[in-house]
């Protein structure tokens, strides 16, 4: 389908529509101008919320905590899955975020295939909403290339607007998105939903004006290129930086819970009070928690705050970004925005870096 | 196999832990098809000396609470403590921080020599504790978790990590954000963050987690304007004799 324009003001519209069949999820303040991915009665504008929520919306395909199946013992044991998939749209996914669901995608369907994640994911509607400019302090999308986003959406807008101040400061431009349509799904969206039009060939240019405009507006942050970062890792077991951080990390696990690409799970049993049966659940676990290795005999493989954070930066930036290709990190920044004693990711990356003496970028 | 019989006790403490106990209606009766429940002063008039799992609420505070919990070890196959004045000493053991004289005639006055009094203890700094529930009060959910697996003769479920993780997963705007005081992030989970879900810091009633970064947590709370003082001040309310 060729890119649609909607008219801003028809927004409000496209999500009445979705919500006739779908549950949807979209952003809405919490306080402080942090915002939440929730299921919104009314239309909230989703350019309102421009840096990343608290939690990303990976939180709807991969609950924080959910039921397997329940199980029954006894003379006639049982077991039934619970399935509780229903269709859902996220709306105003930005792009860091829409990297990262697609890298649950491959993590998910990869070698084993998670059939919950990929039920759940098969019934979500993706309605990304494009980054114009850079959301703040913390986070590095340009650097580990999610700035932009070509799939892992049904439809991205895109704000015609607002990186061209002084076109529209023109009282006589219309106010509306370029919608790159990414999907058969997202197409028959827009067909079913009849308000959007082609768009003309002078708005394809100026939406690529846009893009190549926005550019300029985030920095590469890291001191070396990202095809070198699983090398540095690698070499930087003994680096004094993780020294430096066993002395300041809480280890509280914040950064593992906000972030879009964990993935990590725990799975418990949950028994009813007939003491005979009961739930088989999953929740969400995190590598810099204490207990995240220990293993059945008590062994503890990584006992020191230090060790579990040294492993988080591999995963994210050496063993599978080895196996994927590309950073197990989106850029987001929620991790060290939460940070408490401000580990910030790029810093630490930077450090390694330099102790390394391979930094070749300013 | 005969139900496990079990029993209730108190000492120094407001007797609310037993009282969440008693919240737990819609689940009680299902657990009574497990249990007896022999001895429950905040519930019940009859009394047993023979029971299989002792619930002991509160601190020691008295020297003739001593004998008293030593005795219910002694019966008890499993003792278990309940809240935090049975396990940190909670907000008892803010006399410590005093002369036991001067606290008599605070509390007591013109009759002061009357009475007697100890410095907190824990009850495990008096017996032997199996298992400890944590919390002021304690979380009815994780009460019925220990209960549960004491009965399956299994390793109750309890956090280790901070309330920090509880918190981040109910999406709260930190409260450091918001200009409040927090121990959260080296204070047990298990509370399913109920203080800063509604606006008000950790108080650390959970105690600590094991591995608690207090020195860098320290900081966090100098950065967040809070002398040292002042931090230990707040720390004292529920840490007990680990405020450092």
């Amino acid at each position: 389908m060729k890119p649609q324009i909607l008219l801003k003001e028809d927004l409000p519209l496209l999500y009445e529509s979705l919500k006739k069949k779908n549950k949807v999820f979209s952003v809405m303040e919490k306080g402080k101008g942090k915002c939440v991915f929730a299921e919104t009665d009314t239309f909230s504008d989703p350019l309102d919320a421009y840096t990343p929520t608290l939690l990303p919306p990976k939180k709807y395909l991969l609950p924080q905590q959910e039921t397997l199946f329940c199980f029954r013992m006894g003379a006639s044991p049982s077991v039934e899955e619970n399935v509780d998939v229903e269709p859902q749209v996220i709306f105003g996914v930005r792009p860091c975020d829409i990297h990262a669901i697609s890298l649950l995608d491959k993590t998910f369907s990869l070698e084993n295939a998670e059939n919950r994640y990929l039920d759940r994911r098969k019934q979500t509607i993706i309605v990304g909403i494009d980054c114009l400019h850079h959301c703040d302090t913390y986070s590095f999308c340009e650097t580990v290339g999610t700035l932009d986003v070509k799939e892992g959406f049904d439809i991205l807008l895109t704000d015609m607007q607002s990186v061209i101040p002084s076109e529209a400061k023109e009282s006589h431009i219309v106010e509306k998105f370029f919608i790159t349509v990414g999907t058969k799904k997202g197409e028959e969206i827009l067909k079913e939903f009849g308000k959007t039009r082609d768009a003309s060939d002078a708005e394809v240019e100026q939406f690529n004006k846009i893009h190549e405009a926005r550019k300029r507006a985030f920095e590469y942050r890291f001191k070396t290129e990202v095809a070198n970062l699983p090398l540095v890792l690698a070499g930087a077991n003994e680096d004094v930086t993780w020294k430096e951080l066993e002395e300041i990390c809480l280890g509280c696990g914040s950064c593992n819970i906000v972030c879009p690409t964990c993935y990590c799970f725990d799975v418990f049993d949950n028994v009813d009070l007939s003491l005979n049966g009961g739930e088989r659940c999953r929740q969400w676990d995190a590598c810099t928690l204490k207990d995240f290795a220990v293993v059945a005999t008590g062994e503890n493989f990584r006992k020191s705050r230090a060790n579990r954070l040294r492993h988080r930066f591999n995963r994210k930036f050496n063993y599978l970004m080895t196996k994927y290709g590309q950073p197990n990190c989106v850029g987001c920044g929620r991790c060290s925005k939460v940070c408490l004693v401000k580990i910030d990711t790029v810093d630490v990356v930077n450090r390694l870096i330099k102790n390394k003496g391979i930094g070749n970028r300013e | 196999m005969p139900k496990p019989k079990i029993a209730f006790f108190s000492f120094t403490s407001c007797e609310g832990c037993q009282l969440i106990v008693l919240t737990l209606e819609e689940k009680l009766l299902d657990l009574l098809e497990h249990v007896d429940i022999v001895h429950f002063r905040e519930a019940m008039s009859e009394r047993s000396e023979d029971y299989d799992i002792a619930f002991v609420e509160g601190s020691i505070t008295r020297q003739s609470e001593i004998p008293q919990l030593e005795e219910i070890r002694k019966r008890a196959k499993i003792l278990v403590a309940m809240g935090a004045c049975a396990t940190t000493g909670g907000v008892n053991y803010l006399k410590n921080y005093l002369d036991m004289e001067q606290v008599k005639k605070i509390v007591y006055k013109e009759r002061a020599d009357k009475f007697d009094t100890i410095p907190t203890r824990t009850l495990e700094e008096v017996v032997k504790v199996d298992y400890r529930i944590e919390g002021c009060p304690i979380d009815r959910d994780e009460f019925v978790e220990v209960t549960k697996s004491l009965l399956l003769g299994r390793k109750p479920r309890i956090p280790t990590y901070p309330v920090c993780v509880e918190c981040k997963l109910a999406e709260n705007v930190c409260v450091f954000d918001l200009g409040l005081f927090c121990l959260g992030p080296v204070t047990r989970a298990g509370c399913k963050a109920i203080c800063p879900t509604y606006g008000s810091g950790c108080e650390g009633c959970r105690g600590l987690i094991d591995d608690p970064n207090t020195s860098a947590h320290l900081n966090v709370l100098k950065e967040h304007g809070m002398t040292v003082d002042e931090a230990i001040g707040r720390c004292k309310l529920f840490l007990g004799k680990r405020t450092k």
